[in-house]
């Protein structure tokens, strides 16, 4: 029982692809979604395995961080000339971040860590019937990170770290052959295939004063090579010797991230926090699809994806409003990666605009419940017909909200201060650099 | 958790209104009724050959008709035939539609081609007379020249148009009865296939020009009609003239060596592998010769003679199959010269251009939709049906499309095309 529960779970990680640049899925812990996915100079707790190891050594306390999100996506795509209008069935999904941090005692410099989390990930179907089937009809592409992270202070005021991450990625397509079948249905192809891959996560925390933080974090592009795919054809029966179900291989780079990022705190209860994200989406080239078995029609497929570097802008904060109950709050614009000509209804991608809301109770030192809600509003994105890849013209539009929830369990005794109460530095040097 | 999910719901049901407004649809300033469509075959929804209701249902007239009643046009009359496999009289028999079907050949070999549906006499003649003798918005006539356009005795020598009611009056006297505010001519096509398929001459350019003259002149007289005359295409590109390679003779060295001997001394001699066809030609020494690269065989021609009866080796094929080169260069200065006279007569009656030939220009390279690709291979070229030269119904919406297009463009119309991927496609067995 417990295994199916596990495969239904897994089955429903994918994030509907409306909800980040390319297939980005960028929901990797509740607080920090709440203050639009901001945190990479702010260290909360163990979520900094992720968000920049090098700040890990630097939060208070061992921790245990269970990130939970649903997410709800609404996806429409307008034919160019006939103005018909499709809607994507638009499932919810689930993806998930979980944390775990701990060194031996309180004062200690290090600290190991380990998170699991669902970094890209990307759900879309389209249908058998609609517009655009013989492009696509449905995709899910789903990617899972594991890293185990070490992050070591030197003086409580900077802090590196570093994680190594062993992803498993899986990737499946579907789309119909342009072949009718006695019924009058399509054919169809579908592709899928798993494969493994490595990588890491590295960042630096420089508490610059009691009121600065500055960070940046490195997350490495992933090169998932997958050799035993299949390729399985719906077709007529004269057509069968021609699309013969076959293994395939396949390869699929997942883009790396730099992350910046600068909080703020004017005062203690207050944080505010900017990020950028710049994502190497260029790594994004071309999916190549090699068939073992090739025939008269069936080549290798080369399908241009010709993705861009693309920046995210990130604002959000929090405010302490007792010891018990903080509020937080954000927004992001979110670059798209995707060239015009390319626009694909894998990744219908297009510039987005998020506001984000979030709360932190505390009942105790030792548990603390993070809720996070995002609304999220695409621009429409139109791809004429003639100039677009596959010839599939239209204008596509992406909305979508996001509910959070977080169990965040602490351990150990009372740790140092969330903020070193070390003297301040001189705010302007005491002695002038010899000219 | 379970409330996380339903007030999620609520709030998605708050924000779940349509991302994307509709599209404006607009008749512009184009008068949409009277509709009447004049044309030959492909007009008609002869398709698959054969006249048949899934054809007719999806002709380009009817798919024109249907997104202009988006923007207020009226319902659309076709002398419909019953949904059975249709009917064609090809010389003086009666057939049904093609369907991809599985047939062996002489050998033994069972492949999948267009195979004609078996005709019964019940469904045959449920199917044959349409009601009434009109009006007919689509009169589109299969094999309709336009020398017969103002023939008052065309029932009695096409079946097609006896089977309308339409009795003792022309087409264009038909068309015209109805005074149509709205037009679209294809004409010419049944001309070019002719003389291409049956080596029956097409009239010259200046007859295209008089015999079309009269019936575009009484159509323009209301000068508030709007008229369309499409282009035609290069008739010699269908899949029926390109289907067959004219290479198609494999031979292995015992028979290579053997045809070497029959012709010995006549300068023409074969390898094993593909080698060109043996044809008739009454200028060649011993009135026959291989046929060239650039010449043409037709669809028609009895690939079990040439299986197992040496037909293309031994025995010639007769000229009636073949496109040489004078034949092919004769067919493309005709399609030439009508177009001239097509744009010639527009200008002088007001009427738009639909250049249908540059649609079919698009399909030698092949044209791209949505994911799909139309060109000029048979059944897997999707734009042809199984006749190898009438529009499929993907191919109806295509021409639909450019029709609708240029009413756009030149009556501030905003009328949607049709999604040509919804039709139906060709289905195998």
């Amino acid at each position: 029982m417990a295994y199916r529960w596990l495969a239904w779970w897994l089955m429903l990680l994918g994030s509907p692809a409306v909800f980040a640049g390319g297939f980005q899925v960028s929901l990797q812990g509740i607080k920090q979604t709440g203050m639009g996915h901001t945190g990479i100079a702010n260290p909360l707790d163990a979520t900094s395995i992720y968000f920049n190891p090098g700040g890990l050594s630097l939060t208070r306390k061992n921790n245990l961080s269970v990130n939970a999100y649903v997410l709800l996506p609404k996806l429409q795509f307008k034919e160019e000339g006939t103005g018909d209008i499709y809607d994507m069935d638009a499932g919810a999904a689930f993806p998930f971040a979980a944390y775990w941090s701990w060194n031996a005692k309180q004062n200690q410099p290090w600290k190991i860590g380990l998170g699991v989390y669902t970094p890209f990930g990307s759900s879309v179907d389209w249908g058998r019937t609609w517009a655009g089937k013989y492009v696509l009809t449905s995709t899910s592409l789903r990617t899972i990170h594991i890293q185990p992270t070490f992050s070591y202070n030197i003086k409580d005021r900077v802090g590196i770290g570093a994680g190594f991450i062993y992803g498993r990625g899986s990737v499946a397509l579907a789309r119909n052959l342009p072949v009718t079948l006695p019924s009058g249905l399509d054919g169809e192809a579908r592709l899928s295939g798993k494969a493994g891959g490595y990588g890491f996560n590295a960042g630096v925390h420089v508490r610059i004063s009691k009121k600065l933080d500055v960070g940046v974090s490195y997350k490495s592009a992933i090169k998932y090579k997958a050799k035993n795919g299949e390729a399985r054809f719906t077709v007529p029966t004269a057509l069968r010797d021609s699309f013969l179900n076959t293994a395939i291989s396949t390869e699929l780079n997942t883009p790396w991230i730099l992350d910046m990022g600068i909080t703020y705190r004017p005062e203690s209860r207050l944080a505010i926090n900017l990020d950028v994200n710049y994502v190497g989406w260029k790594v994004y080239d071309t999916v190549a699809i090699d068939f073992q078995e090739n025939t008269s029609v069936l080549d290798d497929i080369y399908l241009p994806r010709n993705f861009k570097n693309a920046f995210t802008i990130r604002l959000g904060g929090s405010y302490d409003i007792d010891s018990t109950f903080t509020i937080r709050a954000g927004t992001y614009l979110d670059l798209n990666p995707v060239r015009d000509g390319f626009v694909s209804p894998e990744t219908p991608d297009a510039d987005r605009f998020a506001i984000t809301l979030g709360a932190t109770m505390r009942s105790s030192e030792r548990f603390e419940l993070d809720v996070s809600f995002t609304y999220l509003e695409g621009v429409g994105r139109a791809e004429k017909q003639a100039e677009n890849y596959a010839k599939l013209g239209g204008t596509y539009r992406g909305r979508g909200i996001t509910f959070g929830v977080a169990l965040n369990f602490n351990f150990g005794k009372k740790n140092k201060p969330l903020l070193p109460e070390t003297p301040e530095s001189p705010s302007t040097p005491t002695t002038p650099a010899a000219p | 958790m379970k409330y996380w999910y339903a007030i999620a719901l609520l709030v998605l049901a708050g924000c779940g209104k349509d991302l994307l407004d509709t599209d404006p649809i607009n008749r512009g300033v184009l008068p949409l009724t009277p509709y009447v469509a004049i044309g030959g075959s492909e007009t008609a929804g002869f398709a698959d050959g054969a006249l048949h209701f899934e054809a007719q249902q999806y002709s380009y007239p009817a798919l024109i008709a249907q997104q202009l009643q988006l923007v207020g046009g009226n319902s659309f009359t076709q002398p419909l035939t019953a949904d059975t496999g249709g009917f064609a009289f090809i010389n003086g028999i009666l057939l049904a539609k093609f369907d991809l079907g599985n047939k062996e050949d002489c050998l033994g070999e069972t492949s999948v081609i267009p195979v004609r549906r078996e005709v019964t006499n019940g469904t045959f003649a449920s199917s044959f007379y349409a009601s009434k003798g009109g009006p007919y918005g689509n009169m589109g006539i299969p094999f309709l020249k336009v020398a017969d356009i103002d023939n008052v005795n065309l029932s009695a020598s096409n079946r097609y148009y006896f089977r309308t009611g339409l009795d003792s009056i022309s087409v264009a006297e038909a068309v015209l009865a109805q005074s149509p505010r709205l037009f679209t001519i294809w004409l010419g096509m049944e001309d070019l296939l002719a003389q291409a398929i049956s080596q029956v001459p097409a009239p010259a350019a200046i007859q295209y020009y008089n015999y079309l003259l009269p019936l575009v002149d009484s159509l323009a007289q209301d000068t508030a009609a709007a008229g369309f005359v499409a282009t035609l295409p290069d008739v010699t590109a269908f899949p029926f003239f390109n289907t067959i390679p004219y290479n198609a003779l494999e031979l292995d060295q015992p028979l290579a060596d053997a045809l070497n001997q029959a012709y010995v001394g006549q300068g023409i001699s074969f390898q094993p592998g593909p080698n060109a066809f043996i044809i008739a030609d009454a200028n060649a020494p011993g009135g026959k010769r291989q046929i060239k690269a650039t010449e043409k065989l037709l669809l028609t021609l009895p690939l079990d003679s040439v299986k197992c009866l040496f037909l293309g080796s031994l025995t010639p094929i007769s000229a009636q199959y073949v496109l040489d080169e004078a034949e092919l260069a004769e067919i493309r200065s005709q399609v030439l010269g009508y177009n001239v006279i097509i744009r010639e007569l527009a200008e002088e009656k007001g009427l738009s251009v639909v250049d249908i030939n540059a649609l079919y220009a698009k399909l030698e390279t092949g044209l791209q939709i949505n994911g799909q690709e139309f060109n000029n291979e048979l059944v897997s070229g999707g734009f042809f049906s199984l006749d190898g030269l009438n529009p499929s119904q993907r191919g109806a919406a295509l021409i639909a499309n450019e029709f609708i297009a240029v009413m756009n463009a030149e009556y501030r119309a905003t009328i949607p095309t049709v999604s040509v991927v919804q039709l139906p496609g060709i289905r195998f067995p």
